[in-house]
């Protein structure tokens, strides 16, 4: 949903930090996105190759893994995966926030919700 | 310390880790903080555009204005015109554009406390661009976050978006007046309201007589 801003963050992030380690290309660059976050990796993709069009990392690969999500029921103490409803009126990543063993809607999010940049690789 | 150069052309993997959500959350948290210090109460205002947040807030200052200090932060994308209606209760706004962004983030809303004066502030309501997904991604740092629906919406707004309920700690149904001519009923939202979470609140308001306003300060102890 905030692709755009989000790519231009990370591009902001990846430049600054490859210009402090006196970089002359950036070659890859490798971000995790939480599948609980509403942004869709494909479009992230599609963002940064256009931001980075201009900039030492033009010919960086671009690599986005997903973070599954990782729930825990404050009540049950259950842990697991979220569940999404395989019904096309709901986004895949929207969930029905209920832990499945006691129904509780009190789950916490362990894992899920980053928007990461992991690692970048660099030449000098 | 030995230090070992690179040579020209070197290949290097630099780890970095930056969790860029998190940013958020952490200046988020510098938010209530700064507000804490001052004993300032903000409520984030959520809802779809034209759910009736500006009219919510005008409501709430109206009824609020004489005992308590309030502040105002509109956000939108490129106008002024909420900031313009609000501005007609005489209260202090500070307008937040965001350009072409769909939500409002810690960072914007860092830079409009800045305008106020946090020390003469009891309470600080900031409406959020209106839009029912983006903003559940981004906490600003308020202390209580309102979701206002309208039943102009049509029956499905609660069911499509259940992530912005999980961060809300109180739900308005607006413009209950109008659920014959929408045939929606408020007794059906409030349900798609508890099946996402059976203890949130719901108030049911109407934003043309003042109906609920009450109960919305009473709730939050405004």
């Amino acid at each position: 949903m905030h692709e755009l801003s989000i790519s231009q963050s990370i591009a902001k992030t990846v430049l600054e930090k490859a210009s402090e380690q006196e970089a002359k290309n950036i070659l890859s660059v490798e971000i995790e996105i939480g599948e609980l976050t509403f942004l869709n990796p494909e479009q992230v993709e599609f963002w940064l190759e256009e931001i980075l069009k201009k900039t030492p990392a033009k010919d960086a690969k671009i690599q986005i893994r997903k973070i599954h999500s990782q729930l825990k029921c404050r009540d049950c103490q259950w842990q697991g995966k979220i569940n999404t409803k395989d019904d096309p009126l709901y986004h895949t990543y929207f969930f029905t926030s209920h832990c499945p063993q006691c129904g509780s809607s009190s789950l916490k999010i362990r894992k899920g919700k980053e928007c990461l940049v992991r690692k970048i690789r660099i030449s000098r | 310390m030995k230090s070992i150069k690179a040579k020209e052309g070197e290949i290097f993997d630099i780890e970095l880790e930056e969790d860029l959500l998190k940013r958020n959350e952490e200046l988020a948290e510098k938010n209530k903080h700064l507000l804490d210090k001052n004993k300032v109460k903000a409520i984030d205002i959520m809802g779809s555009v034209g759910s009736g947040k500006t009219s919510l807030i005008k409501n709430l200052i109206v009824r609020l204005k004489k005992k308590r200090c309030l502040g105002v932060i509109a956000g939108d994308l490129t106008t002024t015109i909420d900031a313009e209606r609000i501005k007609e209760e005489k209260v202090e706004v500070v307008q937040v554009n965001t350009g072409k962004e769909c939500h409002l983030d810690a960072n914007l809303i860092a830079r409009a406390l800045k305008e106020f004066d946090l020390r003469n502030l009891d309470i600080l309501f900031i409406e959020n661009v209106g839009n029912l997904i983006c903003p559940a991604e981004f906490p600003l740092g308020s202390h209580k976050r309102i979701v206002v629906v309208s039943l102009t919406e049509g029956p499905w707004m609660v069911t499509k978006h259940p992530y912005i309920f999980r961060e809300a700690d109180l739900v308005v149904i607006n413009k209950i007046d109008l659920a014959r001519a929408m045939k929606v009923s408020v007794e059906s939202i409030t349900k798609d309201v508890h099946r996402i979470r059976p203890e949130l609140k719901t108030i049911c308001t109407n934003c043309l007589t003042g109906e609920g306003i009450e109960e919305i300060i009473k709730f939050l102890s405004l």
